[in-house]
């Protein structure tokens, strides 16, 4: 009987032993998945992720103290361009009268030029009241040949625009301010400066303020953007349409900045807009609420 | 005196040593694992940051708040940098920006036009081409005909508005009618008025 009792316990003994064995090795087996996993991940993430940290940190630093330059040079700038947008570009009353004018004068200008040959008399409609703006539309057709129809959808293009910065698209302007991070970051003031700049001032006389520019940045990465955004984007067009006698017309008759215009149609008879062209065109002028 | 037989040996004989070598072996390898997770991992993985020793969860996180702090700072940055801060004027100007341009629109037409009857500049004519907004979309009217192409004039249209179809910037393009008329001369011609929706 004894013995039987001995073996008994010698079995659950062994078993015990067993079982706790089995266990420890299934644990130790996580243990060993939950290594690999963390060398693994130290490997691939952790790596890459140190390496790039310094480069951002870096672009932080600068770009706060960018930040700082333009908050201190902002605010000892004037807000003339606010008060000018307030006055001519989107008033609180729409000032038909210089509205008129403008067609006007342009109307004799171009004729002046031989780009147009005709205009017709300014049809002005029924304000329309939306949410955040009231609008008037504006209806007026040209007879006029290709010169005339460039000269006449440019004018379009850059009515309401009042700086150089207006003028270029989101893309440009992302593209000038990167580049000072990397090139010269004290020269964002002399960035903003160029950015705020009169377009018909800059139009006028552009080659001060492309020097100043330039002196600032005096790489070949800036010089070859800056070049680019020159050729292609609309300070391209107003540089010829607001640099002729156009842009001095408008000078000497204080018609600038011109009133924010957008088309709600332009349609032409004939199909080439080479020749000659009539143009009929509803506009529409934006006053504020 | 017997011998003793081998297959006498049972297995809860083997079991029983066995077992307490298992157990010997697995709990040491676990207790070494244990020591090595917690006090050897950490030293080969974690990494010191900007004075902080950091391991890859506390790494991603910081490169993101590095990031996101970034991407504010550039946006102050050049929100200052912008000189007109008024919120219609910039609402209203990007309105006018988003606006299509007429002349290159207009030329796209001539571009599909020449690449559907060649150099033959006389055989789609435009008698009027409209841009007009409509809630937020701009559509495209197109008044002509194809002439001077015999009676093949139905077929010239059908080929430029399934051309104009293939444009990236078009949405979808309508006629409203495909007919074939006589001049008083007799000559073959098929007005067409088309609409065209961008995207």
């Amino acid at each position: 009987m004894s013995i039987k009792k001995t073996t008994y316990r010698h079995v659950s003994v062994s078993a015990l032993c067993a079982a706790l064995g089995i266990c420890s090795l299934l644990l130790g087996g996580v243990f060993i998945a939950k290594h690999i996993d963390a060398v693994s991940q130290a490997q691939e993430v952790s790596v890459p992720l140190v390496a790039s940290l310094p480069t951002l940190e870096r672009r932080l630093d600068t770009v706060k103290e960018q930040v700082e330059i333009a908050e201190l040079h902002s605010a000892m700038q004037l807000g003339s361009h606010e008060e000018r947008i307030r006055m001519y570009v989107v008033p609180e009353k729409i000032d038909l009268d210089r509205l008129i004018a403008i067609f006007e004068i342009l109307g004799e200008h171009m004729k002046s030029e031989g780009v147009i040959q005709s205009m017709s008399p300014i049809e002005i409609g029924q304000e329309e009241v939306s949410a955040e703006y009231a609008s008037v539309p504006v209806r007026v057709s040209f007879v006029a040949n290709k010169e005339g129809v460039r000269q006449l959808f440019t004018l379009l293009k850059l009515a309401g625009i009042l700086t150089i910065s207006d003028a270029l698209s989101d893309d440009e302007r992302t593209l000038l301010f990167d580049r000072t991070e990397s090139e010269n970051p004290a020269g964002i003031t002399a960035l903003e400066t160029f950015l705020s700049t009169d377009l018909l001032q800059y139009s006028l006389e552009p080659q001060p303020h492309d020097s100043a520019i330039r002196r600032s940045f005096a790489t070949k990465n800036f010089e070859s953007l800056l070049q680019n955004i020159l050729q292609t984007s609309r300070l391209r067009d107003a540089r010829r349409l607001l640099g002729s006698s156009f842009g001095k017309v408008l000078y000497e008759y204080e018609l600038w900045p011109l009133p924010l215009m957008t088309f709600d149609s332009i349609k032409t008879e004939g199909g080439s807009l080479e020749g000659t062209n009539t143009l009929h065109i509803q506009l529409r002028v934006y006053r504020r609420l | 005196m017997t011998k003793p037989n081998k297959n006498t040996h049972r297995f809860q004989d083997v079991a029983r040593r066995f077992s307490v070598g298992l157990l010997a072996f697995s709990g040491t390898l676990l207790v070494a694992l244990i020591a090595s997770w917690y006090l050897l991992l950490p030293n080969l993985t974690k990494i010191e940051v900007a004075g902080s020793v950091r391991d890859v969860h506390e790494l991603k996180r910081y490169h993101d708040f590095l990031t996101a702090q970034l991407v504010s700072a550039t946006e102050a940055r050049n929100d200052l940098i912008i000189p007109i801060k008024d919120p219609l004027y910039r609402s209203l100007r990007a309105k006018k920006q988003d606006q299509p341009e007429f002349t290159d629109l207009v030329q796209s037409l001539r571009d599909v036009a020449t690449s559907v009857v060649g150099n033959q500049s006389d055989v789609i004519y435009f008698n009027a081409i409209k841009i007009v907004e409509v809630n937020s979309r701009y559509h495209i009217k197109a008044h002509g005909r194809v002439q001077n192409i015999g009676p093949r004039s139905m077929t010239i249209v059908a080929q430029f508005i399934e051309k104009l179809r293939t444009l990236p910037f078009i949405e979808s393009v309508h006629s409203s009618k495909f007919v074939r008329e006589r001049t008083d001369t007799g000559e073959f011609y098929s007005p067409f008025e088309i609409e065209i929706i961008l995207l």
